[in-house]
């Protein structure tokens, strides 16, 4: 049996630590706007980068595992699939060999295609939403009852509950990072070659005790723990900027300006994290492509296409309002902590 | 079986389309209400009536006002899938003109070739052009970027129509497409004939 040589371009630690940059966009941002954590010093600092690097890290090694998942249930479902009809369902031999090749040769196609749709679904809901409220709406579906358990939202800021609710909301697209680093290279990792489907069980349970080698184990633990190291310690330094910023600020006076300022902060950081996830999008359908993880400045037109396709889905308005809310979040607690 | 997947999946869409049409016809047939009030099989043609004339309205306006989306998805794809294939025979043509320059200049090439004929000769025998085997696969996404191509090109021509036949500027796209005469049927037949013609390009693209 042969096997696909072990390649991946999300190998390459400067990758995962760019990738690890671009989740923590969004924490930033919203660092920025919670007055309750950078008014509170370099221990709330620490405990909410600890929230945050747990929780994209966590969603995003839970993702990376379910999609293997999906991987080798693709792969027996394609043995099934070349498995030849009994004889009274012989009449139905071509339908069911046309199912199987399709099957086969369209999988990763579509899987990656679905995948990469789900990301800027994903990101579609992201860029309006107000994470400095909120909702549990917004959260994973498996996750939901238990924020619903500890009644995280209606918790005080400083609970732990609406923290974990919080980082889990800003961590939501761990889904979309899981997919897009899946989606070119590793899904073809795990079981290797997942584009040379196995004619026999046996066959199938020898590749994938092959695959679970590790190489494959740390290209997985590696890109985690980068996500982990760089959401944490952007996350404590965002705690500390905004704190400088913001004293700044204040001891001048706040005006009109300062709000405007504050407000394109936090539309430009939510559009910046998608156009950085979008060249991978854009990356990983070159590699389907061709084969060769490329990287090409040309990806960057592909990727700025694809947030052009999202502000004209949600429209600029929804963007710049939703971006204004959550800026205006800090002034109205600042505002009922000085009212305490 | 001669079908190709994308082909099939559009052309299951054309069927379901041309069904929920078809009954749409019902939808303004109070000769048949008034005959046969109480009669269960054709009150549940009625309700498939409505909501088939109903989801073909939703669609067309989700059409219009998605066209944008829709093409601008669209290019992304085609730079998605152009532009490595171009990036990998420029970094080939780089490495060829080189490799025909310094054989050229160490004379090793054959008397009377030049470094140009060199290149010419090497770059189409070259990996980019002969051993990528990315070609079924780039048809694949040919075929799937034919979905958007459709969408953004009957978005922008419903838009020129809607443009042009609407009376009122702020009249919402369903209740105009329903009061302009015939649009309707003309919309819906076009989108189903479109339909039609882009599952029979990825048909013969897939197969």
């Amino acid at each position: 049996m042969e096997h696909s040589v072990y390649q991946s371009a999300f190998d390459s630690l400067y990758i995962d630590f760019v990738i690890g940059v671009a989740v923590s966009l969004d924490v930033i941002a919203l660092t920025f706007c919670s007055a309750h954590i950078y008014q509170s010093g370099y221990k709330t600092w620490l405990r909410w980068a600890k929230y945050n690097a747990g929780w994209h890290a966590g969603l995003l090694l839970f993702y990376l595992v379910a999609i293997d998942v999906f991987s080798v249930f693709a792969q027996f479902l394609g043995v099934v699939l070349a498995l030849p009809l009994p004889d009274w369902l012989a009449s139905l031999a071509p339908i069911w060999s046309w199912i199987g090749d399709r099957f086969r040769t369209h999988v990763i196609i579509y899987a990656a295609v679905i995948a990469m749709a789900y990301v800027w679904w994903k990101y579609s809901e992201k860029v309006v939403a107000v994470p400095t409220s909120p909702n549990i709406d917004e959260a994973p579906f498996f996750l939901k009852p238990i924020f619903r358990r500890f009644k995280a939202p209606s918790s005080s800021t400083e609970s732990r509950w609406f923290w974990h609710l919080s980082a889990c909301l800003v961590a939501i697209d761990m889904l979309a990072l899981a997919a897009v680093v899946k989606s070119g290279e590793k899904l073809i990792q795990f079981p290797q070659g997942l584009s040379n489907f196995e004619s026999s069980y046996s066959l199938l349970f020898e590749k994938i005790v092959t695959s679970a080698n590790i190489d494959f184990l740390k290209a997985t633990l590696t890109v985690t723990f980068a996500v982990f190291s760089v959401v944490f310690v952007l996350c404590f330094l965002s705690g500390y900027i905004s704190n400088r910023f913001w004293n700044s600020v204040s001891s001048n006076g706040e005006d009109p300006l300062t709000s405007l300022q504050a407000t394109l902060i936090v539309i430009s950081l939510r559009l910046l994290e998608p156009l950085v996830i979008f060249y991978f999008i854009i990356h990983s359908l070159a590699f389907l492509v061709t084969g060769i993880p490329i990287h090409s400045p040309a990806f960057m037109l592909g990727s700025g296409l694809l947030v052009a396709a999202l502000v004209n889905f949600v429209g600029l308005k929804a963007i710049i309002q939703s971006a204004a809310a959550q800026s205006q979040s800090r002034r109205d607690s600042l505002q009922l902590g000085e009212g305490n | 079986m001669n079908l190709s997947l994308d082909g099939g999946i559009t052309f299951a869409i054309g069927a379901i389309m041309s069904a929920l049409y078809i009954f749409s016809f019902f939808h303004k047939n109070n000769y048949l209400k008034e005959k046969f009030p109480q009669n269960p099989a054709l009150g549940i043609v009625f309700a498939v009536s409505e909501k088939g004339r109903s989801f073909i309205l939703q669609l067309l306006t989700r059409l219009y006002y998605r066209r944008g989306v829709s093409f601008l998805v669209l290019a992304a794809i085609i730079v998605a899938t152009l532009s490595p294939v171009k990036a990998l025979m420029e970094v080939e043509e780089n490495v060829i003109s080189k490799s025909c320059a310094s054989l050229y200049d160490q004379r090793l090439l054959r008397e009377g070739t030049s470094a140009s004929e060199c290149k010419y000769s090497a770059a189409n025998e070259g990996i980019s052009k002969n051993s990528l085997h990315f070609e079924e696969t780039r048809s694949h996404f040919l075929q799937i970027a034919l979905w958007p191509l459709a969408t953004a090109l009957y978005g922008w021509l419903l838009y020129i129509a809607v443009t042009f036949l609407r009376k009122n500027d702020e009249e919402p796209i369903d209740n105009a497409i329903e009061e302009l005469p015939h649009l309707y049927h003309v919309l819906s037949i076009l989108f189903i004939f479109l339909v039609c013609v882009v599952g029979l390009i990825q048909n013969g693209l897939g197969t």
